[in-house]
């Protein structure tokens, strides 16, 4: 049946350790939604992706049903990963923690590309740059 | 408790990426995103403790040298506001009631125990991922239309079940033998378990029945759905069975009628809730 769409809910939380704690639960509790059943349903979707933060799209029809759809990690996220860092810089634009490569750049910026609004990999590696300069890592 | 929200706003992707990672590293465990708007807001809760004070502290000053990094279009400082702990798990469970469907039929969530007069039949649905909980108007008419179609004895097919709650309201009302079809496994699976919830027994598969009809045959999808399976439908239906049709948007009740009859089936009535039709077919001989 036709159902009309009531609410698009947009959450980055850790992959396979969804609760109803913030941000869940103030996020969709006014929808009225069987919250706990996104969230197996998110933590059985991620449950291979544990330790990186997975954002997650949730549409929500009039009848109280839902879809979810899990995007890529964010950008700090994949740079942690890409450099090896445990977490970024407390005081950015006094502590490096990492140096990243144009080509380290342009490979996360192309994994993002499908969840960013940017019009190229240039424009995305922007993105990403900034991203970068905010957690202490210098670009070469 | 209480939890502090603290909303920061974006004016572009990259600004908000950074906000994003400040969140992380200030060991905001998430954070819900609106960014289809300007600014995309981001927002991040903590719980109302000794150490709030310190922490939005730390996030104000992170955000105060983004410009120095050359990150231009965040706001300088986080909106802070509180709200009250919540049973979040369970909360939703209050949007759904009992409700009474055409005479006798109830449908009720597990937890809610319905008032039943005589005669009264309560459907228990768990409204979970598949649809179908009963308060959509397609399902209603469904529903009216069984209650007075049915026959102790009869035999009923569902087509497209979701949720299984017309196939086991069939069942309730007396069917002798559902077939319940969805062409999503997990509907199917979902409809079984819903069927034994409700203490009756239906058949569930991914497929079109073959070879078979039914005194009832039922199918709540959607219009274009319901015009390219009109001849399945059709040959699926008794000779003197009916067949129900659901889930029909209002201006597209003439483009699903001309699809049965061109499957050689009488159109009996247009049932109307709102702006959908459910519409009631014969064979034009019986």
């Amino acid at each position: 049946m036709a159902k009309k769409v009531v609410g698009v809910v947009k959450l980055q939380i850790n992959a396979g350790k969804a609760t109803p704690a913030p941000p869940v639960g103030p996020a969709l509790g006014g929808y009225g939604i069987n919250m706990m059943e996104f969230i197996k349903g998110y933590n059985e979707k991620t449950a291979s992706m544990i330790g990186s933060i997975v954002p997650v799209e949730i549409t929500i029809y009039d009848d109280r049903s839902f879809t979810f759809i899990t995007k890529t990690p964010p950008a700090a996220d994949l740079l942690k990963k890409a450099l090896n860092i445990p977490s970024g810089s407390g005081q950015p634009n006094k502590v490096k923690v990492a140096k990243i490569s144009e080509d380290q750049l342009r490979a996360i910026a192309e994994q993002k590309m499908p969840d960013l609004n940017a019009n190229d990999v240039d424009a995305a590696m922007k993105i990403i740059a900034g991203t970068a300069r905010s957690m202490g890592i210098d670009i070469a | 408790m209480r939890w502090a929200s603290l909303t920061i706003e974006a004016e572009d992707e990259g600004a908000l990426a950074a906000a994003e990672h400040l969140c992380y590293s200030a060991d905001i465990k998430g954070v819900a995103i609106v960014d289809d708007s300007t600014p995309r807001r981001i927002t991040g809760y903590l719980p109302e403790d000794d150490r709030l004070e310190g922490r939005i502290r730390a996030i104000d000053a992170a955000l105060a040298i983004l410009p120095s990094l050359g990150i231009a279009g965040v706001s300088p400082a986080a909106v802070v506001g509180y709200i009250e702990e919540d049973d979040w798990a369970n909360a939703w469970k209050k949007y759904f009631k009992p409700t009474r469907v055409g005479t006798h039929l109830i449908v009720t969530p597990p937890w809610e125990t319905p008032e039943l007069g005589a005669g009264d039949i309560p459907i228990v649905i768990d409204p979970g991922m598949a649809f179908g909980t009963g308060s959509h108007a397609t399902t209603q008419l469904c529903l009216m239309a069984l209650e007075n179609l049915v026959q102790t004895g009869a035999k009923v097919a569902d087509i497209g079940t979701g949720s299984g709650i017309l196939a086991i309201a069939a069942a309730k009302l007396g069917a002798s033998s559902v077939w319940a079809m969805d062409n999503d496994p997990l509907a199917a699976r979902i409809a079984g378990e819903n069927a034994i919830a409700n203490g009756v027994s239906i058949l569930t598969g991914e497929a079109m029945p073959q070879q078979e009809t039914f005194d009832v045959v039922v199918a709540n999808i959607i219009a274009d759905t319901l015009i390219a399976l009109a001849p399945q439908l059709a040959s699926i239906t008794a000779p003197t069975g009916t067949l129900v049709v659901s889930g029909i948007i209002d201006h597209r009740a003439r483009d699903v009628q001309k699809a049965f009859d061109a499957a050689g089936m009488a159109h009996e009535v247009d049932l109307k809730q709102g702006e959908w039709i459910a519409q009631k077919y014969h064979w034009s001989k019986h």
